[in-house]
């Protein structure tokens, strides 16, 4: 007899045990389905995984330059200055290597941009590109340099180019990338307004009595029109005297100011970006008409 | 009044006490006036005979009388020392409030004290008749008027494909314009060491 219980025991403990593990399948599977499907990387995420570190190479290199800098004013020996020589360059080339990586980051972003005007992009790509090339020169001045006073004389040079003109084509870039979002907005409102626009033509064309409106509703849908229209125009006013802004002389005083001026390019986008909302909603106001059948 | 007049008035109220009690009236003569049989001693068992509720009133006034003299007897030594310590502690407020200025100052403490006990009593009479007052518009407040509904129907639009469209880009629109940061906030320039001096 105990012969006999057993396997059955060990059968309905297997079928238990199959019937655990398909349970448990149906309940993961469908969490195995949604798992999110990983965005598709674009070269900007790739240049900018490159900046960052790039970033770190330069904060390691940089406590060593402090480390060995101490030392040889602690000890101004021979051994301690070589040290502190070579320190100092590599720290040098790693400040030039996140200038460097921090630009083309900004000039994949640019491209990325969609609506930046031409012209704009184009200039801004020429300066970065020469910017590029400085660095990738001043970077062969400094690995020349023998001497403390060199490096000294090198990190100088470079310090006043950063904060003149690679400055410059930092904020000019950041200006242009704010302008392209503006725009972007600016176009698809625009769309949005001639199409709703031309919608509204046709309702007044059609001479059937339940497909038209009355001369008061159609007072009412061309006063939000007109309101629309009023804050697209005042929007495209803010983004024209940001391009101005732009086609300015590139004065001693623009590129050290390049920081105040993109602040305030900030502030007229913004302006800018509340008159377009404002025309969406308006224009949301026109749709409710049109779907409100009149008493 | 004369001396006849006043005994005739006591007899009077005499016969009015016996009618009270329900008993005749004596003819030609009070029961006061009636010698007692012996001296200091009270003719109870003939008041008795008469009425039971005279005896209780005999024997009541008696007892009050003999407890009288002995409180007496007990607390006049009591008396006499109380009084003499009151004296001794009311002394100085005695002095304080022999003195007219004293007296006027306690005086307008006293009126001040009522006024502002009157004061408060007016006020908080005034305030809960104020509050039931108030109570009457608030509670009238607190249900708002009724928005009144105006049923809208849809026009032959609603359901436009076109319309639809444009109401969802405008929608989409709208939400990506109110949540957009122009500020690269992950882009500004590094944080770059440039002091490099030996």
């Amino acid at each position: 007899m105990p012969s006999l219980v057993a396997p059955k025991i060990l059968k309905a403990l297997a079928f238990a045990f199959l019937f655990y593990v398909l349970c448990s399948m149906f309940y993961v599977l469908p969490v195995w389905s949604q798992e999110a499907v990983p965005a598709q990387e674009t070269a900007f995420d790739r240049q900018y995984s490159d900046y960052q570190a790039q970033i770190k190479e330069y904060e390691l290199k940089h406590s060593d330059y402090i480390l060995k800098r101490s030392q040889y004013l602690r000890f101004k020996t021979l051994t301690s200055q070589e040290d502190a020589i070579d320190a100092t360059g590599e720290m040098l080339f790693a400040r030039a290597d996140v200038v460097a990586s921090y630009l083309k980051t900004l000039k994949e972003k640019l491209k990325e941009g969609e609506d930046i005007p031409a012209d704009f992009e184009a200039r801004i790509t020429v300066s970065i590109d020469d910017e590029l090339v400085w660095l990738s020169s001043h970077k062969g001045e400094t690995a020349t340099a023998e001497t403390l006073k060199d490096l000294e004389g090198s990190s100088l040079e470079s310090s006043e180019r950063f904060s003149s003109s690679q400055n410059l084509a930092f904020y000019e870039t950041l200006s242009a990338i704010a302008l392209g979002k503006v725009l972007g907005y600016e176009k698809r409102t625009q769309d949005l307004f001639d199409g709703l626009k031309k919608k509204l033509d046709e309702i007044r064309s059609d001479s059937r009595d339940e497909y038209s409106f009355s001369s008061n509703k159609f007072q009412i849908l061309d006063r939000w029109m007109f309101d629309a229209e009023t804050r697209i125009e005042r929007s495209k006013q803010r983004s024209v005297s940001v391009s101005t802004l732009f086609s300015q002389k590139n004065t001693k005083s623009k590129r050290t100011n390049a920081l105040s001026l993109y602040n305030q390019t900030l502030t007229t986008l913004g302006q800018s970006q509340l008159y377009l909302k404002e025309a969406n909603t308006f224009m949301g106001e026109v749709i409710r008409e049109l779907k409100t059948a009149e008493k | 009044m004369s001396k006849e007049d006043k005994t005739k008035k006591a007899a009077g109220v005499g016969a009015w006490f016996s009618a009270l009690l329900g008993k005749s009236p004596q003819v030609g003569g009070l029961v006061k006036t009636q010698p007692p049989k012996t001296d200091g001693e009270l003719s109870v068992t003939d008041l008795s005979k008469e009425d039971s509720v005279k005896e209780d009133f005999a024997l009541l006034g008696k007892f009050l009388v003999k407890f009288k003299s002995k409180a007496d007897k007990k607390v006049a030594p009591l008396k006499e020392a109380g009084s003499q310590k009151l004296d001794s502690l009311v002394g100085v407020s005695g002095d304080i409030s022999d003195k007219p200025f004293y007296k006027n100052l306690l005086k307008i403490f006293f009126s001040v004290f009522i006024l502002l006990i009157l004061i408060f009593v007016g006020a908080t009479l005034f305030n809960t008749l104020k509050g039931e007052r108030r109570e009457a518009p608030v509670a009238g407040e607190l249900t708002p008027t009724p928005i009144p509904f105006e049923p809208t129907a849809p026009s032959v639009y609603a359901k436009d494909e076109v319309i639809l469209q444009m109401e969802e880009d405008i929608s989409v629109l709208e939400k990506e314009l109110a949540r957009v940061t122009l500020r690269e906030n992950n882009l500004n320039p590094p944080r770059l060491d440039f002091n490099v001096n030996f």
